[in-house]
């Protein structure tokens, strides 16, 4: 029976869900609020007059209390790795330290309720430093492969929109409009709280105390993302051809699965089958870097959540044309042989030893589990067991959904001509 | 070059912690063919006598499910390193089958299907081709080349300044007996470091001190930092949107300095700080950058600061920069600031506890670097920093050169 270094316990304190996570095998502390707002919600039908990039501005914002001072100083004098991401259907705030101080979990709260006012002045700071953070990402030559890519892949679900928004609209965002996003958003009943800790709760439920006094709406509504399903209409392959900057070409392929809604256990699956079919342990890698198709910049990526989804191979290539002739000749192959069962048995039991050594690793297991919680999963056992209940037949009833060939879909990007 | 006891190599796990840890480094001084060991390694990876082809090897790899081998090369300032990397699942591995990966791992690194003075031709061309796209993307990645040339001009004479990937010139005029050569003879000159974490037998013990007992004496150079003078700059225009600046700064401070302590402290305050210096004033006062920080590279009398900014910024950034580094005497709350970088050193220390590889990483720092300090004495010297110390430490800092990556900034 394996038995992992933690216990879970949920419930509900002030309208904020809280999952605690205990461990004495740990020194490392962590904790996490989750706030169910990203760039999926820049729309007009959440936020008034939404702009694009404001779920990441407001991110960058909200380290100054209302009382003007900072966040991180406060953070600091605990020794707490601070830190914060903003992604399409996500804002998390989180920290990390090894002596506990229930004011960090405090600071944490007001940092992420607590009314704030904007100053023109440090919203207009604030544009300069995410501009600066844009030139960066925009000199990655694989920014708007992504773009693209995304665009190509979904027609009614703007899964392409990325969190850092453009720079016509960073410019764009206002005082007010920063205030009314967080007034929307940021609330206990949009949120949720992780703390993963060697500390009893005891110790850390008088930093509740301050949400009777900073969060202000009780009659708050949550927002819920409602993201049309993606309908299944093409019919067969698609391939684009775009430019890259940069000299060698860049090739995407890839599939999006029918039926885009999607369960953990579904998520678990299409996982096993990208690497099954694709991964270290075929001779289809080994084939394509044998006839230097492919290289060290090859990866396999399945990107979904429960409303969309699609997983791909990527990387650079000086001959991507053929790299996407070898992957639909390997699909029709496969649509013809399935899985086989010694193949499916490597993959469940690697899995499971990854899933056992990942429980150890406090400062990452918070975010599996932030995942996990959304998905209805309790804890790490019922994770684990849930990969164990995987079987070889379902792994073959579910390759024509995973890898259907009518979403079969292919992007060749070659070098711009500044690159070539 | 014999080690006297295993004791000071192994060092017992956390209660209750399942795993075990073993890195084996190879080590000896950067120079020009370290491209022939990283490419070497790369081939190594792909094969042995009995699993000839990669995707036969990793499927082998995936059913030692509760053993995890990985071998990289890197290159820790001066020093060319490979390190071979063991994580074993206590309960899941009994010790025949952690013997079985040792032998595979010793296979692979010596004989490696290497027969005739040769690698297997297919391998070797695929990873000459494999290393050459590697360098083209980092040619292509303003970061990294823009510092491996700021390297070459700040170290033109140091060891120090030798890429790991080498030039595509390099890699594309190498042949495979070249290659098998030179990496032998790194493998048989390499100071060989063993460092254990948790539980092993005394035949594994007796292993890994065996493999050790071979090894070299190190090499070392020691390079005299030269007196200080007025920093010299270089300017590259570049096709890239960002201007990148990176400062070399020299100082005289090495591992066994009574102000070595004081000068990690130093550097928390200046750029690692979540609330450092370089963060307050460049970034959240002045909004010149969005990146900004400061690194002491392993084992050489430098820290660099590297910062994305607009090209237009420069002048002010520099004068921000020196005023940010002559600030120390007149900051406010200077025990707060030391407090909170002691703290921040000294928390990082503790959670190696839980990442026990970080914490054999800081024994092969000791290790190779011939440090006097411990792990324990490291920890205690760290908490007896002063603040005297750490403004001392700006009489022992000077600007040595100034390099700067002029960015087109297109909107």
């Amino acid at each position: 029976m394996i038995q992992f270094p933690f216990t879970i316990e949920r419930e509900q304190i002030h309208d904020l869900p809280v999952t605690w996570v205990f461990s004495r095998q740990f020194v490392t502390n962590s904790m996490m609020i989750t706030v169910n707002a990203g760039s999926l919600y820049e729309s007009n039908d959440f936020l008034p007059k939404a702009e694009e990039g404001i779920f990441h501005f407001l991110e960058h914002q909200v380290f100054t209390l209302h009382s003007g001072k900072d966040v991180m100083e406060m953070m600091n004098a605990y020794a707490s790795n601070t830190n914060a991401l903003t992604s399409r259907e996500k804002t998390c705030f989180y920290a990390h330290f090894v002596r506990p101080d229930v004011e960090i979990l405090r600071i944490l709260l007001r940092l992420v309720f607590e009314t704030k006012d904007f100053s023109k002045d440090r919203v207009e700071k604030e544009k300069k430093i995410i501009l600066n953070e844009m030139l960066g990402i925009m000199d990655d030559p694989l920014f708007a492969s992504f773009e693209l890519w995304n665009k190509l892949v979904y027609q009614n679900y703007p899964a392409w929109r990325l969190p850092i928004g453009t720079v016509r609209s960073v410019n764009q965002i206002t005082p007010e409009k920063l205030k009314i996003a967080h007034e929307l958003f940021y609330h206990p009943k949009q949120s949720d709280l992780i703390v993963m800790t060697n500390h009893p709760k005891s110790f850390w439920l008088p930093a509740f105390d301050i949400l009777s006094t900073i969060v202000q709406d009780q009659e708050f509504q949550p927002k819920k993302l409602a993201i049309p399903q993606d309908p299944d209409i093409r019919s067969g392959k698609i391939l684009r051809h775009s430019t890259i900057h940069f000299p060698i070409p860049y090739f995407m392929t890839g599939w999006k699965p029918l039926n885009q809604v999607f369960s953990y256990r579904d998520g678990i699956i299409g996982e096993m089958i990208s690497q099954i079919l694709f991964g270290i342990t075929t001779k289809f890698q080994d084939a394509l870097y044998a006839t230097s198709l492919i290289d060290d910049s090859f990866s396999l990526d399945w990107d979904w959540d429960k409303r969309f989804g699609c997983w791909y191979m990527a990387g650079f290539s000086y001959h991507p044309e053929k790299v996407i002739d070898a992957a639909e000749k390997e699909m029709k192959r496969r649509h013809k042989i399935g899985i086989r069962k010694n193949e499916f048995a490597l993959h469940q039991q690697y899995t499971l030893a990854n899933n056992y050594r990942e429980a150890y690793h406090p400062k990452e297991i918070i975010f599996q589990l932030q995942t996990l919680h959304r998905f209805g999963i309790q804890g790490w056992d019922e994770y684990y067991q849930l990969i164990q209940s995987i079987t070889w037949e379902e792994i073959n009833e579910n390759l024509s959904r995973f890898m259907p060939e009518s979403q079969f879909i292919a992007a060749i990007l070659l070098p711009d001509s500044d690159s070539a | 070059m014999k080690l006297s006891s295993m004791k000071d190599f192994h060092f017992p796990a956390a209660k209750d912690y399942p795993f075990s840890h073993a890195i084996f480094s190879f080590g000896t001084l950067m120079d020009s063919n370290a491209y022939a060991v990283y490419l070497a390694s790369k081939i190594l990876n792909k094969s042995t006598k009995k699993y000839t082809k990669p995707y036969q090897l990793n499927r082998y790899f995936y059913q030692l499910a509760g053993l995890e081998l990985d071998m990289l090369v890197v290159k820790w300032g001066d020093r060319l390193l490979l390190n071979v990397e063991f994580t074993l699942f206590n309960q899941a591995v009994n010790e025949r089958k952690r013997f079985k990966l040792y032998e595979l791992t010793k296979e692979m690194l010596f004989e490696g299907q290497y027969w005739g003075g040769l690698y297997p031709p297919l391998y070797f061309e695929e990873e000459k081709v494999n290393h050459q796209k590697e360098i083209e993307m980092m040619l292509n990645n303003p970061i990294d080349w823009h510092f491996q040339l700021f390297m070459e001009k700040m170290f033109s004479n140091d060891p120090f300044r030798f890429s790991l990937l080498g030039t595509k010139e390099q890699v594309q005029n190498c042949t495979n007996r070249e290659v098998g050569k030179i990496h032998k003879e790194f493998l048989e000159k390499s100071q060989r470091i063993p460092l254990l974490y948790g539980v092993f037998s005394d035949k594994e013990i007796a292993f890994f001190q065996d493999l050790a007992d071979k090894g070299r004496e190190p090499t070392f150079l020691h390079h005299v930092s030269p007196a200080p003078t007025v920093p010299v700059t270089y300017e590259e225009e570049t096709h890239y949107q960002q201007t990148w600046v990176f400062l070399g700064y020299r100082h005289d401070i090495h591992q066994n300095h009574r102000l070595y302590p004081a000068l990690h402290v130093y550097n928390q305050i200046l750029g690692k700080l979540p609330a450092s210096i370089l963060y307050t004033r460049l970034r959240e006062k002045s909004g010149l950058c969005y990146n900004i920080g400061s690194s002491l590279p392993f084992g050489k009398e430098v820290l660099f600061v590297i910062a994305g900014i607009t090209y237009q910024d420069k002048d002010i950034f520099l004068r921000e920069m020196e005023k940010a580094l002559l600030s120390f005497s007149d900051l406010d709350k200077k025990q707060t600031f030391l407090r909170l970088a002691k703290n921040r050193i000294l928390s990082n220390v503790q959670e190696w506890q839980d990442y026990p590889l970080s914490r054999l990483s800081f024994e092969l720092e000791i290790a190779i670097k011939k440090a006097s300090y411990t792990y324990q004495s490291y920890i205690q010297a760290i908490e007896e920093v002063t603040w005297e110390e750490v403004e001392e430490i700006t009489q022992h800092i000077w600007l040595d050169t100034i390099y700067i990556c002029k960015g087109s900034q297109k909107e």
